[in-house]
């Protein structure tokens, strides 16, 4: 596609910029003062009401603090040690990866599938958006209610299946369908958010660029699979670490949906941590749950940065 | 030349086609809870789990609904909250953003990196600290610790970097050899080009702070600053769920985030000058 | 340029000050100055008593008109009734605590209280509150709440579990609706024939442990307690239940389990119609009453035939915080008030909940309405007498989800009952050692 390589400049580094500066003139120091001066107000919020109480959780997890009282005793890294030796958190993040797996996955293709078939002049299009989006507006508890509803062995979703011929499933009352099921709401419920993600992104996509691809002779299913999708990789990252911070910390779904069950099937890290921090009396353990999947998150994020691109918009 | 054009359109055509099928097709199933909830809100008490369709109306579900509580209140209080939010989140994070975007200073990365790590913490771990911070600045109750401890967030910073980023460095440039500052060149040239992304922004925030529960909870002790999640949740009670009630009230809740929804995405149709960008 | 920047900023920063400045502000200074333990008041300074509860709908208003009614009858006092959804009224109370906000008294779950006692901040109510009032409540109703010679929560409703049963389906089924079974073995009996004429499970069972395991807890512990066994042993150090009795009771459920007289499902298919009868509470009555799914009769749980009559007792309790003095003596009054046996009698009447006195749950008043008004309630009254209290230990929930979580394993058909006892024995005293 020699089309894409002669017209790179319009996005991403412009080609007259040098790309080294030398070590003398690393920071302009104006540069640096107005950087400061724009990230002043957002910092300062954050710093105060996001990142202190953090790490003032972070510290509650190395103690036995139980939620209630005011004896907070420290025991450094016990809490950790005992989430490796904890079969329940084992049960849990296995679900939850696999739950998160399925959710990245979905979320992605069904994401862009809908913004690539609303990106197009279509008649009614508002009406698509506004029902799409509906999910999005539907309390997580009525979606969850729903949903049961149609999955109970003798609800909508078995009887279509029999009507097409095919086994009917007990859907929430075995584990990994029941895990399926969950997913599903969960892609389904955020399908307007990753729709519309994509839909921004599409629009910032340059026109000339497919036009002249289309002008060549690219079909359609060739300009998206070698040209949008990549084009996308930025939002796709977005939309991922989305993804994978609804899965590791959904509760409202899965609470109403199957209360963690059956047998531990659906028991996502969620459910846990809240548990422990406020049900069970051992805030100290939930907060370290919270930093151990805390932990893994970013290790994944961190691999996807750097494989997949960042957020910096970049062509082949 | 006119069968080449013929045949361009009836491939169009037929794209068109397929691209409804397709989003009718889905449409069908987004559509289904909504349509629950909507019967569920006109059934009485008894019919809501045993029967699909209503045998009568109870169209006044929605005025008992409204009034178990002080909602008109509660919806002031929300929307000042939300207003405050999305306001808060568009101003401060399109200048974070900008800063991210196109600015280089020490540790860029490193900080960045530690604001998507924040994303990642689960509430509940804050919730805590963050309240007590509240108590002590005498916040409780008061329409500032709805709105203030969340005026910005990195959600909406990583989203409209990442937009700012792909806006052509020649318009910024051109913009700068004329003589505008940075902070000129973010104001007048970037974000009237960012409509798509901001308005994707505003959406998701009126979204976030309009459906948020725990924190006004814990930052409300009576009717007068209580939200309209809050009222809802009273219809979730200890021994039974007023289901009826609860989904009336719901989607009254939701009627509001769709109509900010159907303005907001006006802003996100591909526009004629959307991208300003030269072939 | 800048100057759009400072407009929009400065718009921002007037919309938050227009909202500092809105009446919300003020509730401010009223909600702090009661909630904050303040100097000494005078006795004639007006005092406000706020109460957190979890009610809801008429129950809430009933108690909200009761607050208002002692308002107006005690000059100088006014009782402020707050909701706080049922699923966070723990949580608040645990961030108040940790904040210095508590409100002067709250009103929660029985199981909560010895958790919420923890947090050191609840006032000994035996001074504050006459001992002919103590004395005449039902004594399992202290349990919760006791600790030593002090009494930090005393019960303002209770409720226990009796059994409800489906009478249009049991006419479906060809049994006697006014003849719902009395033992164990009359109730597999008419789930056998249930299931026969209907194809529909006889009974619902708890089988899912679910986010707190509870449900099934609470709800095993009555057929264990009716085959003569016990949960905790008497000081809740260790587990009683991996006993014949208890497997006796296990056998039982996974019995009808197996035979497909219970469905292996979350719980609700009683509520919705399609069980013949379930382990319901006392509220249900009321709830049903006006507008009920089906034709439904109540019941005592049926018991093994050479077991006893038992089942579980539920309610809320009341605790008073420690603030200034006048404010603790102003709730515990609420609290005397609310339990003399003229308010007992019109609470109970209004809510469907179950008077917790003696001077009024044996009265002849009392049972008479009962009969008049809503017989459906008779078998809970009945079952007062033989309810029995959960262990008094605020390592309770963590118990309780322990020994549900390997119980549901034998309730799904994945390990036997003799392992599942073992499990969940050895799951619970790790439980109960890790007590500092």
């Amino acid at each position: 596609m020699t089309v894409v390589s002669t017209t790179a400049p319009t996005v991403g580094r412009s080609v007259q910029e040098p790309v080294r500066r030398s070590a003398r003139d690393r920071y302009d120091r104006r540069e640096v003062l107005t950087a400061v001066g724009l990230l002043i107000p957002a910092l300062v919020i954050l710093g105060t009401f996001v990142i202190y109480p953090i790490v003032s959780g972070g510290f509650l997890s190395l103690t036995s603090w139980n939620g209630f009282g005011t004896a907070q005793q420290f025991v450094g890294l016990d809490n950790y040690a005992r989430i490796l030796a904890d079969d329940e958190f084992w049960n849990s993040l296995l679900v939850t990866v696999v739950y998160a797996v399925g959710v990245g996955v979905l979320s992605v293709a069904s994401g862009l599938a809908i913004a690539l078939l609303l990106d197009a002049p279509l008649r009614g299009l508002a009406v698509y958006r506004g029902i799409y989006f509906l999910p999005v507006v539907t309390s997580s508890v009525a979606a969850a209610i729903v949903w049961r509803y149609m999955l109970d062995p003798s609800g909508v979703v078995n009887r279509l299946l029999s009507g097409v011929g095919l086994p009917t499933v007990d859907w929430l009352n075995q584990r990994w369908t029941a895990l399926a099921a969950l997913t599903l709401l969960t892609v389904w419920k955020n399908l307007g958010f990753n729709a519309i993600l994509y839909l921004t992104a599409l629009q910032a996509l340059p026109v000339s660029l497919t036009e002249a691809a289309q002008l060549d002779g690219a079909g359609l299913v060739q300009r998206t699979r070698w040209m949008t999708i990549p084009l996308l990789r930025p939002m796709t990252f977005f939309v991922v670490v989305q993804a994978l911070i609804t899965a590791f910390q959904s509760f409202d779904l899965v609470y109403v949906l199957t209360g963690g069950g059956p047998t531990g099937g659906t028991e996502v890290l969620g459910m846990l941590m809240y548990r422990y921090a406020f049900k069970l009396g051992q805030f100290g353990y939930g907060a370290a749950i919270a930093f151990a999947t805390l932990a893994l998150m970013l290790g994944v994020t961190l691999v996807q940065w750097k494989a997949a691109g960042s957020g910096e918009s970049d062509l082949a | 030349m006119s069968t080449t054009t013929t045949s361009h359109v009836r491939r169009v055509r037929g794209g068109t086609a397929a691209r409804h099928i397709l989003l009718i097709s889905g449409s069908a199933t987004v559509i289904v809870p909504f349509v629950w909830m909507f019967l569920t809100s006109v059934k009485k008490r008894s019919e809501v789990f045993t029967r699909v369709w209503p045998t009568e109306w109870h169209w006044e579900n929605y005025v008992h609904a409204w009034q178990a509580a002080p909602f008109e209140r509660y919806y002031l209080n929300s929307i000042v909250m939300t207003v405050g939010i999305v306001a808060g989140h568009l101003v401060l994070d399109s200048l974070a953003a900008y800063a991210f975007a196109r600015l280089r200073f020490p540790a860029k990365n490193p900080i960045f990196l530690l604001l998507l790590a924040t994303m990642m913490v689960p509430q509940f771990v804050t919730i805590i600290p963050a309240f007590s911070l509240v108590v002590q600045l005498h916040w409780t109750d008061t329409y500032w610790a709805l709105v203030v401890p969340r005026l910005a967030d990195v959600f909406g910073i990583v989203l409209l970097r990442q937009y700012f980023s792909t806006i052509p460095r020649e318009i910024e440039e051109a913009a700068r050899l004329d003589g505008c500052g940075r902070v000129r060149t973010l104001v007048q040239v970037v974000i009237p080009l960012s409509s798509a992304s901001l308005a994707t922004l505003a959406i998701f925030a009126m979204l976030f702070a309009w459906n948020d529960f725990l924190w006004p909870l814990l930052v409300t002790n009576g009717d007068e600053m209580r939200t309209v999640q809050i009222g809802l949740a009273a219809f979730q009670g200890r021994y039974a769920t007023s289901w009826n009630y609860l989904m009336a009230g719901t989607l009254t809740s939701a009627l509001p985030t769709i109509v900010m929804f159907l303005i907001f995405q006006r802003a996100l149709i591909r526009g004629v000058a959307g991208t300003g960008v030269k072939g | 340029m800048l100057r759009k920047t400072a407009l929009t900023s400065t718009i921002a920063v007037g919309l938050l000050a227009l909202a500092a400045c809105a009446p919300g502000s003020t509730a401010s200074t009223s909600a702090t100055t009661s909630a904050a333990p303040s100097a000494t008041t005078s006795a004639s300074a007006p005092v406000t008593v706020t109460v957190w509860h979890y009610w809801d709908g008429t129950n809430a208003d009933t108690f909200q008109a009761m607050a208002d009614e002692y308002s107006k009858s005690h000059p100088g006092v006014t009782v402020e009734a707050v909701n706080i959804p049922s699923s966070d009224l723990i949580t608040k109370i645990q961030t108040s605590a940790k904040t210095d906000t508590l409100p002067s008294m709250a009103i929660m779950d029985l199981v909560s209280v010895p958790q919420v006692a923890q947090t050191g901040k609840l006032v000994d109510l035996k001074p504050l509150i006459d001992s002919a009032t103590m004395s005449d409540i039902y004594p399992a109703l202290l349990d919760f709440g006791k600790d030593g010679d002090k009494q930090y929560a005393v019960p303002v409703s209770t409720n226990n579990l009796g059994y409800m049963y489906n009478k249009d389906l049991y006419k479906q089924a060809g049994l006697d609706p006014e003849q719902p079974p009395k033992t164990w073995e009359e109730l597999q009996t008419q789930a056998r024939q249930i299931k026969d004429r209907t194809g529909l499970p006889g009974v619902e069972l708890f089988t899912q442990a679910g986010d707190s395991g509870e449900g099934l807890t609470w709800n095993f512990q009555v057929s264990l307690w009716q085959a003569g066994g016990e949960f905790l042993n008497a000081d809740n150090t260790k587990a009683a239940f991996n006993t014949a009795a208890g497997k006796k009771a296990l056998q039982f459920w996974v019995d009808l389990l197996n035979e497909g007289l219970a469905p292996r499902t979350q719980w609700g298919a009683f509520e919705k119609g399609t069980a013949g009868g379930a382990q319901e509470g006392t509220w249900m009555v009321g709830i049903w009453a006006a507008d009920p799914p089906f034709d439904f009769g109540t019941a005592t749980v049926p018991y093994p035939s050479d077991g006893q009559p038992a089942t579980n007792m539920g309610g809320e309790r009341a605790v008073v915080f420690t603030s200034d003095e006048a404010t603790q003596k102003a709730s515990a009054d609420f609290l005397t008030w609310f339990l003399a046996p003229e308010q007992v009698t019109s609470w109970s009447e209004k809510t469907g909940m179950l008077p917790v006195r003696r001077a009024v749950g044996d009265s002849d008043a009392y049972k008479q309405w009962v009969s008049s008004t809503q017989p459906r309630l008779q078998p809970f009254v009945d079952q007062l007498a033989t309810a029995k209290s959960r262990p008094n230990t605020p390592l309770y929930p963590q118990v309780s989800l322990a020994f549900a979580k390997q119980i549901e394993k034998a309730l799904a058909g994945q390990v036997s009952v003799d392992d599942a006892l073992k499990a969940a024995e050895t799951d619970v005293n790790t439980a109960l050692s890790a007590a500092k």
